[in-house]
């Protein structure tokens, strides 16, 4: 298999269809990037909390 | 927590190169002769298997290193690994279902490389379901370290599956003895977006390799 770039100077039948799959592709991985950031971020949050809390919560020596 | 900038600087600039790599897919690279528009997911598609094949690549070697030495740290570089290298997976599948539905009118095709990427990922998902269903923890890094080294092996079968076998999948045209067989453009605006997703990648194998060594006992 070969990747060639187009020569004549019409391109082939530039579709929609064919843009909205390019576009649709882009936004997978990307919200899949943006998705999974935002579990992290959530997860350190929740650490963070869950280390801080029991000295909140200790009682006065 | 310590804050570390080398994470949110990893992040950043790959960020910034995978960009660069998207504006080159619409305003540097050609169209390509036969495909047109829609063999732009190539430059997604590729750079996503790549990540997700050097991500079980780091699982088979933490793996490897945790069997034999029993350091924590290796198991977690290998769970956080395992992680990204199922999002990455999860993308490339994606991505590759929305090329086949124009290129091959279908969203799957049941043909050796598709078949073998999808035993890959169905692998790292039980290498999760290992760790939760054990009953220690010790017992559940050494299950998941030997599922992810076997998993590993599926990965050469899948770059050699389009030439051992009659398959749909296209030909590789980067990887080949006689080398890339693309126009300069589109070699170039693959490599950025190569670039740009492996650092992505690395920034988020640092952070989250941290939130697991923070999570889990030694």
């Amino acid at each position: 298999m070969s990747l060639l770039p187009l020569l004549q100077a019409a391109p082939p039948p530039a579709t929609l269809r064919a843009y909205a799959h390019v576009f649709l592709a882009l936004a997978v991985v990307w919200l899949l990037l943006l998705g999974y950031v935002l579990h992290l971020a959530a997860r350190v949050r929740r650490l963070e909390r869950q280390r801080t809390a029991p000295e909140e919560t200790a009682p006065p020596a | 927590m310590k804050r570390a900038w080398g994470t949110p600087l990893l992040l950043a600039v790959g960020g910034l190169v995978w960009l660069a790599g998207l504006a080159m897919v619409f305003f540097y690279a050609p169209t390509e002769r036969t495909m047109g528009i829609v063999q732009r997911i190539f430059y997604v598609h590729v750079p996503s298997a790549w990540v997700a094949f050097l991500a079980f690549g780091l699982v088979a070697l933490a793996s490897v290193g945790y069997l034999w030495l029993r350091d924590p740290r290796l198991d977690a570089a290998a769970v956080a690994a395992a992680e990204l290298g199922l999002l990455f997976t999860s993308a490339a599948l994606i991505t590759g279902a929305l090329w086949g539905r124009l290129a091959w009118g279908a969203w799957w095709v049941w043909e050796p490389r598709l078949t073998l990427t999808l035993l890959l990922w169905f692998v790292y998902l039980g290498y999760f379901l290992v760790r939760t269903a054990s009953e220690s923890l010790d017992r559940a890094r050494r299950l998941a370290a030997v599922v992810g080294i076997v998993g590993a092996l599926d990965i050469p079968l899948i770059h050699l599956s389009v030439h051992w076998f009659r398959s749909q999948h296209p030909q590789p045209v980067i990887l080949r003895p006689e080398g890339p067989h693309a126009d300069p453009a589109m070699v170039e605006t693959l490599l950025v977006c190569l670039l740009g997703l492996t650092l992505v990648f690395l920034g988020l194998l640092a952070l989250r390799y941290r939130l697991e060594r923070l999570q889990t006992p030694a």
